[in-house]
């Protein structure tokens, strides 16, 4: 090899060699670049997760505070005067009235009874007292006693009572997914029985709803938020977001179920 | 022992670019990827073990039976660049390179009639053609970085597996690499040959990488593009 063969060797190689360094350092910096643009998407996309949690939980608070004034009105102010309607009605002396008149004050006394009682169960299932007062699974339980009572539904309640109350509004917005589910199933599954359980496991506390009727399945859930029509649904999808919780449906042969998983830390409500 | 052990590895790796084609069109029919850019590829990679084997065929058998420029494999190099650098131009459209200097519609016809050009009035079609294979790099090159920078450039981020980043990522190791050993290969045939003869073995050792990035790329799961 001549000196001009060595030459040109050495070019080769040195060619080669800045090559390799470029392409490497070229392909580290886009690395680099992509990393940092995904780093910054992920960023964007927490930040526009908060702020719609922030919406949902506004609109949240606007409804319960909305249903709230509401239950409170149908409470003192309808059922008031409906019970001095009642009071007044006690007093009409029957005495001197005719037998057809006597029968239809005796119907007005019990058909007043009867809206006293339902402007009641309304207010309640607007805002439920019970479960201010006494927590979650109270709240829980005194809304199935008044389905079952209600429904030809037979209900069986087993709520782990080592788990307190949730914060932060955890608990109304636990109680509303429970009372829309269980709506849903009155008004759509054709259940005979129905049963609800809770129980805290790891970093979470489920409540599982499972009935014999026609259920979801998750696929049917996810087509359904999205139509129009069901409010309900995505209701509960909000609720759902705003806790930060899992909710999975199941259909089977036997039967179909409603599991929801709320974030807890052991098992202890966050 | 060490003699013959070093014998079959200096075949294994003269006939590599010919067998080495064959683990990604493997991969290719075993994943069913038969999505259009990686049609192309497959296309590419078949003419390559075709193309490649005749050129091991042609110095195993040929070379000394036959006189003439048919018993030398030259031709078939100049051949392979032209094939290559065609099949990654319509790759690069399929994949959807986005640059007015870059459109397929002249850059394809120009760079063929460079290359016919170069047949013609300089070099001799029998023998390799450094022009030539410097014309691939230069092309090819250009064509990598254009696809990094719209990369960068784009919004859209390929959370899952990115099968034309990688087979980009492997042309251009295989372009940078071996730009400097095509650019000065007829001269160094003629003024250092032993050294031509070694460092062809380090374009055959990228030319393996470059397939085994084809083969990742065929065997990783669909993308997903997040906007």
């Amino acid at each position: 090899m001549g000196e001009q063969g060595s030459y040109i060797v050495s070019l080769v190689m040195v060619g080669i060699g800045a090559m390799l360094i470029l392409v490497i350092a070229f392909l580290l910096t886009f690395n680099h670049s992509q990393r940092r643009k995904f780093r910054h998407r992920q960023e964007m996309m927490t930040l526009r997760e908060e702020q719609q949690n922030l919406l949902i939980e506004a609109a949240i608070k606007a409804e319960e505070s909305e249903r709230k004034r509401i239950a409170e009105e149908l409470h003192d102010d309808v059922g008031a005067l409906l019970s001095a309607t009642k009071l007044y009605m006690h007093h009409i002396d029957t005495g001197p009235l005719k037998e057809t008149d006597r029968l239809s004050h005796e119907k007005c006394i019990e058909l007043l009874g009867e809206s006293i009682g339902k402007v009641r169960t309304i207010s309640h299932n607007l805002h439920s007292i019970m479960m201010e007062d006494m927590g979650l699974n109270e709240g829980i339980r005194s809304f199935l006693r008044k389905l079952e009572q209600s429904n030809s539904l037979s209900i069986i309640v087993e709520l782990d009572e080592s788990y307190g109350s949730f914060t932060g509004g955890k608990d109304i917005n636990i109680y509303r997914i429970i009372q829309e589910l269980c709506n849903n199933i009155l008004k759509h599954a054709d259940a005979q029985a129905l049963t609800i359980r809770s129980w805290p496991e790891n970093k979470h506390v489920n409540f599982q709803l499972q009935h014999d009727g026609k259920g979801l399945s998750q696929e049917m859930f996810e087509q359904l938020r999205f139509q129009s029509n069901g409010l309900g649904l995505k209701n509960i999808q909000n609720r759902v977001a705003l806790l930060k919780g899992i909710i999975l449906f199941d259909v089977n042969d036997m039967n179909s179920s409603v599991l929801l998983k709320i974030p807890a830390e052991n098992g202890v409500p966050a | 022992m060490n003699y013959i052990s070093d014998n079959i590895f200096q075949a294994l790796l003269d006939w590599s670019e010919a067998w080495i084609t064959l683990i990604p069109l493997a991969m290719y029919f075993f994943r069913k990827k038969y999505v259009h850019a990686y049609k192309i590829v497959a296309v590419y990679l078949i003419l390559a073990f075709i193309n490649n084997s005749a050129e091991g065929f042609t110095i195993a058998v040929l070379y000394y039976r036959v006189k003439g420029v048919f018993g030398t494999n030259n031709w078939l190099y100049n051949l392979h660049s032209v094939f290559l650098t065609v099949c990654f131009i319509l790759f690069f459209r399929e994949i959807g390179i986005r640059s007015k200097w870059l459109n397929t519609k002249w850059i394809l016809p120009l760079y063929l009639i460079t290359v016919g050009s170069i047949f013609l009035l300089s070099d001799d079609f029998f023998i390799i053609s450094s022009k030539v294979f410097a014309i691939e790099g230069i092309v090819l090159l250009v064509y990598c970085v254009s696809f990094f920078l719209q990369r960068l450039k784009d919004d859209e981020i390929y959370l899952d597996f990115d099968a034309p980043l990688v087979i980009v990522t492997g042309l251009t190791i295989y372009e940078s690499v071996n730009f400097f050993i095509f650019l000065f290969f007829n001269l160094l045939m003629e003024k250092a040959v032993a050294f031509a003869g070694s460092i062809w073995d380090v374009h055959n050792w990228v030319y393996i990488i470059f397939c085994l990035f084809i083969t990742y790329a065929f065997y990783g799961r669909t993308r997903l593009i997040y906007r």
